[in-house]
């Protein structure tokens, strides 16, 4: 297989796929209809600069739903609950799926701007949501967002309730404050240096007072504005009778701020204003960078409901109508198209749904459900249609149901977390004391000087390099990560990830593509070559519907099929040119053809054969499978360099879970698993005392990624895993988990340095300060040149940051579904 | 050094001017996206402007 990439989303082109797209005069490689189209609509409309400027490939084509797809937006029950009109324009926040860089909202508004009817378009990819404002008139919401879904987006409306304000509007805050504390803390700073050149070589006592005022006056909205988290989470610490750093913390700033503007009131003595604006600035970019990291994760990670419909087509006597899912009740009949999701729990009252249940029970291919069966809100269709009767919706559905047990999960908190909140719990008054008790005995042998040796004490026991050492590392981590799209999540996650731990793979759609390819085809017959048969194969499937039909989702070509029949199981019926083909197992064909199937040589282990063929002869034998992502190999084989120990643990069937694991040299792995069987097998893990990272992508992985010790989500679709996750990867690359266990190695070592400099720095500080033989000035500038020494240590980590890893891409290595024939 | 006594408060007038054209400036929203607007700069080049697109769009 040459390693061909597609030129719009950069997945590799299938043998024989026979698509062009045409840009510049050039004939560039893609590797579905879908992106051919996209890439040539693209460059038609002079937006090929997107190609050039974006961050990431394009996400291939999954499901492009028609454009009549869209136009049930039009219905007016949808059309009220989205838009809001406004005389004749109209406005609705669109979410928008597959967006994730600058050059996509570029591509997007200028897409966007070429429709003369839509006037304002907003988009922000850090929400991924576009406000769009059009003349209603003129266009159709529906038109819109198939407007939106041509340049390859997934469009999905918001109702306005559904918009998530409250994100925004804490990052505003935090970003007024960081700018406050940094533009007011410069001005200090700039004062003190010239109070503390004052005390080395005289200073007029004027300009001496007038400048402590000003410093004052200066910090007031520091202590006032910028700090008023670290109160607020001081208070909770208290009323929550464990007391966290961050009392100490708004501790040493009112006290220092107080003593400082008493001296100023006063006259005389010392003033720390300085140490107090960085300490706040410090304090407060480093839980600044944390919060965005979280937000932009949070962001992606929204409900569980996401994976339902808006809208459903209920069935009333003889006629169809779209309704919005909340108005589905127990008892409705729902009618289930192919590649629709089952939006409630219900039983199959007609027809034959093939659905795929990956998302609750992780069992890869679909099953058949015939009339009288059950079938599960979140379950797609994959093919077939029929009608479903509701019976249990919202809240009371397994999907549901599975979010509760993610919410059980999370709720318990890994050993690690509980030991630290221990002994900050003890550490935190044990500062407190100490500088009380130095007070307290200063007090009795000079009164004049106890304050002062008090506050020196507390200055310098105030654990702010301390406190700093962590969060400014993982702060510089948790970027330098999310530059090689690593999104952190939960800090201890970098605690766990390093060596010795396990690392546990899901196998599909994590060390695997997640949809079946063909991996390799045989066609003997010169009439036929590989190119005419896929097309022919392409023809056939698009009458099924099938699962295992994606692997030739490409261009039909000349052939048409009618007269298409579906046997469940086992293949495809139809005419085509006169002719009847079938395409299926090879016992399928055999009904029809007796002339022997071709002989199929190294056919990938674990693949499913697939046989095209007509009445006189077999043409073609197809290995369908579900390839390895090309990077699973290099990135296994880094893993394991770097003294982790992975593990597969998959939901599909043996004969797949054993080719994966031998392919990638994993020794150890486990297949046919139930969500709760994952669980058990990590609480296994983490009995035998190893430490659990758990690698992931789907919904039925939830429960496991949150029972893990540690959790990362790649190629994050699916909202509902990356809600649990400590880490997500929206890409695709694997090889991304390196960049995680590089970074998170260098944090650990610089979170060790930092705790041992500042702990070495406290006990030497302690006692100078405590028999008064530190000035607070002293024990301030101490504490503020440890706090950066603390910080610019902090900061290698993002410097670190190396380029991206390479990763070779060698053959994907076919795997197999799962041993069930086609369709 | 009597002039600082001018100039420190002129030095503040301008640091509060500062902080209220960026709370304006933040509440307007100028620091939700801060990648893109860098980058449309440059992808907004002096291309012709493409022909309308086609009924089909494709």
């Amino acid at each position: 297989m040459k390693p061909l990439t597609c030129y719009h989303c950069a997945e590799p082109v299938p043998p024989g796929a026979p698509y062009r797209a045409t840009i510049d005069g050039r004939e560039e490689p893609v590797c579905c209809a879908g992106c051919q189209a996209v890439a040539e609509l693209i460059h038609a409309q002079g937006l090929e600069a997107y190609y050039r400027f974006r961050e990431a490939p394009s996400p291939a084509e999954v499901l492009r739903p028609e454009a009549s797809e869209w136009s049930r937006y039009d219905a007016p029950d949808l059309t009220h609950r989205y838009v809001l009109a406004t005389g004749d324009f109209a406005e609705a926040t669109v979410e928008i799926g597959g967006m994730y860089c600058s050059a996509c909202v570029w591509l997007l508004e200028r897409a966007l701007r070429r429709c003369p009817d839509v006037q304002v378009v907003s988009v922000n990819p850090a929400t991924r949501r576009a406000v769009l404002r059009w003349r209603a008139t003129e266009l159709s919401f529906g038109g819109l967002l198939a407007a939106i879904a041509e340049v390859g987006f997934r469009p999905r409306p918001l109702a306005p309730g559904r918009r998530e304000d409250a994100a925004e509007g804490e990052y505003r805050r935090a970003l007024k404050r960081l700018l406050v504390a940094a533009a007011a803390g410069m001005q200090v700073m700039m004062f003190s240096f010239a109070l503390y050149a004052g005390g080395w070589f005289g200073i007029e006592a004027g300009i001496e007072q007038f400048l402590r005022w000003t410093s004052l006056l200066v910090t007031v909205p520091i202590v006032t504005y910028s700090a008023r988290p670290f109160y607020a989470a001081a208070w909770r610490g208290i009323r929550a009778a464990s007391p966290g750093m961050d009392l100490p913390v708004a501790i040493a700033i009112t006290a220092a701020f107080l003593a400082s503007a008493r001296a100023t009131l006063a006259g005389s003595g010392e003033v720390w204003f300085d140490s107090v604006a960085m300490f706040v600035l410090f304090l407060s970019g480093t839980r600044f960078l944390e919060m965005r990291a979280r937000h932009r994760a949070d962001d992606q990670a929204t409900a569980l409901a996401r994976l339902l419909p808006d809208s459903v087509t209920r069935v009333r006597g003889e006629t169809d109508e779209t309704v919005p899912l909340d108005a589905l009740e127990a008892g409705d009949l729902v009618r289930v198209r192919p590649g629709e999701v089952v939006p409630a729990d219900g039983e199959v009252v007609s027809g034959m749904l093939a659905l795929d249940e990956s998302l609750l029970t992780g069992e890869a291919m679909p099953c058949s459900r015939a009339a009288g069966a059950p079938v599960l809100a979140g379950s797609v269709n994959r093919g077939g249609s029929g009608l479903v009767r509701v019976v249990r919706t919202g809240a009371e559905t397994t999907l549901a149901a599975v979010g509760r047990l993610i919410e059980r999960a999370k709720a318990d908190r890994p050993p690690v977390a509980v030991l630290a909140d221990r002994i900050a719990r003890r550490f935190v008054p044990g500062v407190l004391l100490v500088a009380l008790a130095t007070g307290a005995v200063w007090l009795k042998l000079d009164p004049g000087r106890a304050f002062e040796i008090a506050l020196a004490t507390l200055v310098v026991t105030c654990p702010c390099a301390l406190a700093l050492a962590t969060p400014a590392a993982l702060a510089a981590a948790a970027s330098a990560l999310a530059r090689r799209g690593f999104l952190l999540v939960r800090a201890r996650l970098l605690d766990v990830l390093g060596h010795g731990a396990t690392v546990v793979f899901d196998k599909t759609g994590t060390l695997t593509e997640g949809r079946p390819r063909v991996v390799q085809a045989t066609c003997p017959d010169p009439d036929w070559p590989q190119a005419r048969c896929l097309a022919l194969a392409a023809a056939l499937e698009k009458a099924s519907g099938h699962v295992l039909a994606r692997a030739f989702d490409g261009d039909p070509g000349p052939f048409r099929a009618s007269e298409a029949q579906v046997e469940c199981g086992r293949g495809v019926e139809a005419l085509v040119d006169g002719a009847r083909w079938r395409i299926g197992s090879a016992a399928y064909l055999t009904e029809l053809c007796a002339a022997p199937p071709p002989a199929q040589d190294g056919m990938p282990e674990g693949c499913t054969r697939v046989l095209l063929g007509n009445e006189e002869r077999v043409v073609a034998a197809f290995a369908v499978g579900d390839e390895l992502r090309a990077d699973a190999a290099a990135t296994v084989a880094a893993l394991e360099d770097a003294g982790l120990k992975p593990v597969i643990a998959s939901g599909d069937r043996e004969p797949a879970v054993r080719a994966a694991a031998v392919a990638l040299g994993v020794e150890e792995w486990h297949s046919g698993l139930t969500p709760a069987g994952k669980v058990a097998l990590v609480e296994r893990l983490q009995a035998r005392g190893e430490t659990v990272v758990m690698v992931g992508d789907g919904v039925n992985d939830a429960p496991v990624l949150a029972a893990a010790d540690a959790s990362i989500a790649i190629d994050a679709g699916t909202a509902l895993a990356c809600a649990t996750a400590d880490a997500i990867v929206p890409g695709r690359r694997l090889a991304t988990l390196l960049d995680g266990v590089r970074v998170a190695a260098m944090t650990r070592r610089v979170i060790r340095q930092n705790l041992a400099w500042a702990l070495a720095y406290n006990l030497a500080a302690v006692p100078l300060a405590a028999s008064g033989w530190l000035a607070p000035w002293m024990a301030a500038l101490g504490m503020s040149a440890s706090s950066l020494l603390v910080v610019m240590n902090a900061l290698r980590v993002y410097r670190h940051a190396a380029p991206a890893t390479p990763v070779r891409r060698p053959h994907g290595r076919a795997l197999p579904l799962g041993s069930e024939s086609p369709a | 050094m009597s002039v600082l006594f001018l100039l420190i408060p002129l030095g503040l007038l301008m640091l509060g001017i500062a902080v209220w054209a960026f709370f304006w400036a933040v509440a307007n929203g100028q620091f939700d996206d801060l990648s893109t607007p860098a980058l449309s700069v440059v992808m907004d080049d002096d291309a012709a402007p493409p022909a309308p697109r086609s009924e089909d769009g494709r």
